[in-house]
């Protein structure tokens, strides 16, 4: 069985949670006996049985793939979606309905909402993600697949170590992640956080500001850039006196699961994708953009972290592997 | 100067004029000595100071390349904008620019900021850049038009015999190329004509209807040729080239018809006449009785019409102008 995956935003442009993702499962695939390859666009000869395509893909690239035989499978990443308020997904949805019903076919196919109706099957990282892509576009539920992301054997064969003043946050230094208001928050707290991550480019404007903020307070934001190597990282999450990930949004954050793999302490922005995962073994903070506000959470936390249980482990990226082999194999053998 | 090529569309899934576009671009580059590579999306390491791409690109990521600080340059088909009417381009225009009024972050969201937020957009025809300047408001400086080359087996290969009794059409068999009807007007005029191309969806209807047509007496079909020598060789020993597509844009096939000599009827549009001029004659005249006497008339004229003379280019002389175009871009000579 050889899997082509595709994804089109180039890793050398975007580093991040979903790179790693991609590059981990291909591992773990390989692991249990299935050939991957990164799918080569200017190679013509290039062949597969099933198309795995990280992202929303191109209708009409689905639909190419499927007149060559291949099993389509989308995953994509409902990051803002799946942070939207109850209210704002249902505005969503009845203005994707008037859409549909109003505007050229051709302005619709921009938005390439039937890759979900056709695609031979949608992964989602979460139930909360599945029951979006049924929701509001229209995924049908049955080819819906809740498959999770893994983590490393490095962070959960890690040994317990003791845990010290720092509070860790690890993630890029861009809005998204509201590094920089964590960072406030710490600093209204008064208490020490160790951020973790780089920027997307040095020249951005959130970036200095962050930059320029933890090298005011190097009592309170200690930051020395990220840390590539994954032993080092998982005693930082060991020796952590908790892990605190503020994001506006997210789909699965992989340093949580990290830090809930080395049995860290979690405090989470209070999204639909935490509820679902961690459930109430973990802290939150409500999305706000008040320092005092986030400064109260953090303090709150910072002071319960050496008495909270630990999360619950999550899988190995060999389980992940395995689950999506039972997939391929299923779609494989199942005719359209 | 490193340029880093990409293509959404893989080629394993669609063969066409963009494969053939990219692969002979990036090769006449090499050969002047530009260091190009293909996007490797995997490939966090890799670096360039160019990023190509060819057909729409997502603004997202053009911001992402530029905070990198890489160039963005993409080559876009406006095929079907560039063949508009006037009347439908100025009413295209008004609403185009009047949404692009909107406050900022909003107007970063619509699709024609792409071509205000690149460092170049290439296109191969000067219609083409009229659409853009015009109707999508983009700078004059942004833009460049580049043609499209022909590899060196075309330029040289020159007229042939034109012995065969049949006109000649190739590329895809597809809706946009309207070999269906062409077919149809085929038999109905007694026009034999050769269709060379694979079709784009051998599952849909269309193909399944253009194959029941195909009765090797006025409406022929060769599925695959090999080669380049192939091709030309078929198309020297044709009467005349025929192309009816709904909307072209450069139309390499109609120019690597015209390096082998052949004299070419083409849709009445924009594209054919900015490349082909009088050189060409054209399905003009409105319903399908005008087309049917343009193909019956084309077809009788055809033996004694001259070999095709237009300006064709190499790939060579394309990469030379796109050289200066990414020099340009980087500050330095060419």
């Amino acid at each position: 069985m050889r899997v082509l995956f595709y994804h089109l935003v180039p890793f050398a442009l975007a580093h991040g949670g979903l790179g790693i993702q991609i590059l981990r499962t291909q591992d773990a695939l390989q692991e249990v006996g299935v050939e991957v390859d990164y799918l080569r666009w200017w190679d013509d000869k290039q062949t597969g049985e099933v198309l795995h395509f990280f992202g929303r893909i191109p209708t009409d690239i689905l639909q190419r793939a499927q007149q060559k035989g291949m099993k389509v499978v989308q995953a994509e990443l409902l990051t803002a979606q799946g942070s939207r308020s109850a209210a704002r997904l249902r505005l969503q949805k009845i203005l994707t309905r008037m859409m549909r019903r109003t505007l050229p076919p051709r302005v619709i196919s921009a938005a390439q909402w039937d890759s979900y109706r056709l695609a031979d099957a949608c992964v989602a990282l979460t139930s909360w993600e599945a029951r979006l892509m049924a929701d509001l576009f229209g995924a049908p539920p049955a080819r819906i697949h809740v498959i999770p992301n893994g983590t490393e054997d490095v962070f959960l064969q890690s040994r317990p170590s003791p845990r010290g003043p720092w509070l860790v946050c690890t993630a890029t230094i861009t809005e998204r992640k509201r590094v920089l208001e964590t960072a406030e928050a710490a600093l209204q707290a008064q208490t020490p956080l160790w951020i973790i991550g780089k920027p997307y480019s040095t020249s951005d404007a959130y970036a200095k500001r962050f930059l320029e903020l933890a090298k005011a307070h190097p009592q309170f934001i200690r930051y020395e850039g990220p840390i590539e190597d994954r032993q080092r990282l998982a005693q930082v999450y060991r020796e952590a006196r908790g892990f605190v990930l503020l994001s506006a949004m997210e789909s699965m954050s992989l340093s949580a699961l990290e830090a809930a793999a080395c049995e860290c302490p979690l405090l989470l922005s209070d999204l639909p994708w935490a509820r679902a995962v961690f459930g109430e073994s973990v802290s939150y903070c409500p999305v706000s953009s008040s320092a005092a506000q986030n400064g109260r959470y953090l303090r709150q936390f910072y002071d319960a972290a050496p008495n909270l249980k630990p999360p619950p482990k999550p899988l190995t990226w060999l389980e992940v592997g395995q689950q999506l082999k039972r997939l391929y194999e299923t779609l494989i053998n199942t005719p359209r | 100067m490193k340029i880093i090529f990409n293509f959404h569309e893989p080629f394993m899934l669609a063969h066409g004029g963009a494969q053939v576009q990219i692969e002979q671009t990036k090769a006449a580059l090499e050969q002047i000595g530009v260091e190009t590579g293909f996007l490797e999306w995997w490939n966090e390491n890799q670096r360039g100071d160019i990023l190509h791409h060819f057909g729409a690109l997502p603004m997202p990521l053009i911001s992402l390349a530029q905070n990198k600080g890489w160039k963005v340059v993409i080559t876009i088909l406006l095929t079907q904008q560039c063949n508009r009417p006037n009347r439908e381009l100025l009413l295209r225009k008004i609403f185009i620019r009047t949404l692009m009024r909107a406050p900022g972050r909003l107007r970063a969201r619509l699709p024609w900021s792409v071509f205000r937020m690149c460092d170049r957009v290439v296109v191969g025809l000067e219609a083409e850049r009229q659409v853009l300047e015009r109707v999508y408001g983009a700078g004059k400086k942004a833009v460049a038009v580049v043609p499209l080359g022909l590899s060196e087996a075309f330029l040289k290969a020159g007229p042939g015999a034109r012995a065969e009794n049949h006109l000649i059409c190739h590329g895809r068999i597809a809706p946009t190329k309207n070999c269906l009807e062409l077919a149809q007007m085929a038999i109905e005029t007694q026009v034999p004509v050769l269709f060379v191309g694979k079709p784009q969806d051998a599952n849909s209807d269309y193909w399944e209807q253009f194959r029941r047509l195909v009765d090797n007496k006025f409406v022929k079909h060769h599925a695959h040729v090999e080669g380049e020598a192939g091709m030309i060789n078929l198309l020297q020993r044709a009467r005349g080239f025929v192309l009816m597509s709904r909307f072209e844009n450069w139309s390499l096939s109609a120019h690597e018809a015209a390096a082998c000599g052949l004299p070419l009827l083409l849709s009445d549009q924009r594209w054919a006449h900015e490349r082909f001029g009088d050189q060409a004659s054209y399905f003009s005249g409105q319903g399908k009785p005008a087309a049917l006497a343009a193909l019956r008339r084309f077809y009788e004229q055809c033996p004694s019409l001259p070999p095709t003379k237009v300006r064709l280019y190499s790939w060579r002389e394309v990469a030379g102008t796109l050289r200066d175009t990414y020099a340009q871009l980087l500050g330095s000579s060419a």
